[in-house]
C-alpha cells in the first residue's frame, strides 16, 4: 500500500497538464479567460468575441469560426488555423508567425502590421484584406485569392506566391526580394517603388499594372505578359526583358 | 419554404462546401443555413428567449436609423416607451456571417441574398417592441431610405410582400393625396392596411409613393432633372394578441 501512494501521485502529476489543459479549454469556451495556448478549439463558434491581447499560442483553431472576431495583438504563433473563418477579423498587430493559415478566409481581414512570418496561408482567401506593413518574409501565399488586397508596405521577402490570384491589389512599396511569384495574375495590381530584387516571376500576368519605379533587378520574367504596364523608372538592371512580352523599358 | 432552398444547386452546394457550413447542414434540414430574421421572433415571449444571433441592438427611432448602442434585447429598458404605442423600441440588425462567407468563396448567389439587413429583398430597419415586463409584443419593419435610389425607388413595392409574408385578413385604404403631393410620373401609391391573422395578430401596414409638396423631378427655375425627391417608403407592424387586447 505505501508502494501506491507514491504511484498515484506520480500518476497524478503525469496527467495534471491534461487536466489543466482541460480546465483552460473550458474556462476559454465559458468566455472567463482569453487565453488557451495549445487548446484544442477546432471547429468552435468565436464569431464577434473580443480576444484582443489573447495567448493562443500553438492552439488547434482549424475550422474555427472567428467572424468578426477582435484578435488585435493576439499571439497565435504556430497555431492551426486551416479553414477557419476570420472574415472581417481584426488581427491588427496579432503575431501568427509559423501559422497555418491553408485555406482560411480571410475577406477583408485587418491585419495591419501583423506578423505573418513563415506562416502558410495557401488556398487562402484574401479578398480585400488589409496587410498593409505585415512582416509576411518567407510566408506561403500559393494559389492565394487577394482580389484588391492592400499589401502595401508590407515584408514578403522570400516569400511563395505562386499562382496567387491578385487583380487591383495594392503592393506598393512591398519588399519582395527573391519572392516567388510565378503564374501569379496581378491585372492592374499597384507595384509602385516595390522591390523585387532576385525575384522569381515566370509567367505571370502584369498587364496595366503600375510599376513606376518598382525594383526589378536580378529577377527572372521570362513569360510574364506586361502590356500596358506603367514602367516609368523601373529598375529592370540584369534582367532578360526579351523573354516576357509587351514590356518596354526606357533607358535611364 | 426558407428562400435559400430557391437558390441554385450549385450554389447551394458551394457554400455547404466549407466545414463552417456543412456542419449545420448536417441536421438533415437546409433551413438552418438562413440566419434569422425579424419573422423569426416569438411575440409574446420574453425578449431575452429570442432566437438570434441578432447584431447591432440599440434603441429604435420609430422605424429610423440606430440611436443609443445596446448589448442586447436585454437593455430595452434604457429606450423610452413611445408615445403611441407605449413599447421599447430596440433596433437590430441580422448576422452577416453566411453573406461574408459566401463573399469570399465567391459564391454570388447566396452573397446576394443574405446581404445586409432585409425583408426579402428590400434593405429595411428592423426593431422589436417591448414592454415594461420585457416581453415583446411586437415588431416593426420599415424600408431604408438610406440605400441607393435605385433601390429606394421600388422600396413601396415591400407593402406587397408583407402581406404575403404575414398572412392574414387585410383591408386595406387608398387614401387620395394632399395637398401639395403629386404622382412620380403617372405613379402614386398612398395605401394604409390594417389586418388580422389567424393567431390573432394584428397588423398595420403603409405604402407611400409619391412627390411630397415642393418636390418635382425637374426643377421649375434651371429645368434640371432633380433624383431623389420623392417618397417611396413602406412600414409593416406586427403585434400580437395579448398587446392588442390590451
Amino acid at each position: 500500500m505505501k508502494r501506491l501512494v507514491p504511484l498515484a501521485l506520480a500518476m497524478l502529476l503525469v496527467t495534471s497538464p491534461t487536466l489543466a489543459e482541460k480546465d483552460a479549454r473550458t474556462a476559454f469556451l465559458a468566455g472567463e479567460t482569453k487565453d488557451c495556448p495549445g487548446c484544442d478549439l477546432s471547429g468552435q463558434s468565436l464569431t464577434y468575441r473580443d480576444l484582443s491581447e489573447a495567448d493562443l499560442t500553438g492552439a488547434n483553431l482549424s475550422r474555427a469560426r472567428f467572424h468578426r472576431a477582435v484578435l488585435r495583438r493576439a499571439k497565435l504563433v504556430g497555431a492551426n488555423l486551416s479553414d477557419a473563418n476570420l472574415n472581417l477579423a481584426d488581427l491588427r498587430f496579432a503575431d501568427l508567425s509559423g501559422a497555418d493559415l491553408s485555406g482560411a478566409l480571410l475577406y477583408e481581414v485587418n491585419a495591419g502590421a501583423a506578423t505573418l512570418a513563415k506562416a502558410n496561408l495557401a488556398g487562402a482567401k484574401l479578398q480585400h484584406a488589409q496587410l498593409a506593413r505585415a512582416d509576411m518574409a518567407g510566408a506561403v501565399l500559393r494559389e492565394v485569392d487577394a482580389t484588391e488586397a492592400s499589401l502595401a508596405g508590407a515584408d514578403l521577402t522570400g516569400a511563395d506566391l505562386t499562382g496567387i490570384y491578385a487583380p487591383g491589389s495594392d503592393f506598393r512599396q512591398t519588399k519582395l526580394n527573391g519572392a516567388m511569384l510565378s503564374d501569379g495574375l496581378f491585372l492592374e495590381a499597384d507595384f509602385t517603388s516595390a522591390k523585387l530584387t532576385g525575384a522569381t516571376v515566370e509567367r505571370a500576368d502584369l498587364r496595366e499594372a503600375k510599376l513606376t519605379k518598382a525594383v526589378f533587378a536580378d529577377a527572372v520574367i521570362s513569360g510574364s505578359r506586361f502590356a500596358r504596364a506603367w514602367t516609368q523608372g523601373a529598375d529592370f538592371t540584369n534582367v532578360d526583358v526579351a523573354s516576357a512580352s509587351g514590356l518596354t523599358v526606357s533607358k535611364p | 419554404m426558407r428562400p435559400c432552398l430557391k437558390l441554385g444547386t450549385l450554389a447551394l452546394l458551394g457554400a455547404l462546401a466549407h466545414p463552417a457550413v456543412a456542419q449545420e447542414a448536417q441536421s438533415s434540414s437546409l433551413d438552418h443555413l438562413a440566419p434569422p430574421d425579424v419573422l423569426s421572433l416569438a411575440l409574446g415571449q420574453p425578449a431575452t428567449a429570442q432566437p438570434g444571433p441578432f447584431r447591432e441592438h440599440a434603441c429604435g427611432t420609430n422605424g429610423g436609423p440606430p440611436g443609443q448602442p445596446l448589448s442586447g434585447f436585454e437593455d430595452y429598458a434604457v429606450c423610452p416607451a413611445e408615445a403611441e404605442t407605449g413599447l421599447h423600441e430596440v433596433t437590430f440588425r441580422y448576422d452577416d456571417e453566411l453573406h461574408y462567407y459566401a463573399l469570399a468563396t465567391n459564391n454570388q448567389p447566396i452573397a446576394e441574398r443574405f446581404q445586409g439587413t432585409r425583408f426579402g429583398s428590400f434593405p429595411v430597419i428592423v426593431s422589436a417592441l417591448i414592454d415594461d415586463e420585457g416581453i415583446l409584443r411586437g415588431y416593426r419593419v420599415v424600408t431604408d431610405d438610406r440605400v441607393p435610389l435605385r433601390e429606394r425607388r421600388n422600396a413601396y413595392t415591400m407593402a406587397i410582400l408583407a402581406k404575403s409574408r404575414v398572412p392574414g385578413d387585410w383591408t386595406c385604404v387608398e387614401l387620395p393625396l394632399a395637398e401639395g403631393e403629386t404622382p412620380v410620373g403617372r405613379n402614386a401609391v398612398k395605401e394604409d392596411c390594417t389586418g388580422a391573422s389567424a393567431n390573432g395578430q394584428t397588423m398595420r401596414l403603409k405604402a407611400r409613393y409619391f412627390h411630397r409638396k415642393g418636390q418635382t423631378f425637374i426643377d421649375r427655375h434651371s429645368g434640371k432633372v432633380r433624383q431623389g425627391l420623392f417618397e417611396s417608403t413602406a412600414r409593416l407592424e406586427v403585434f400580437d394578441r395579448e398587446w392588442t387586447e390590451k
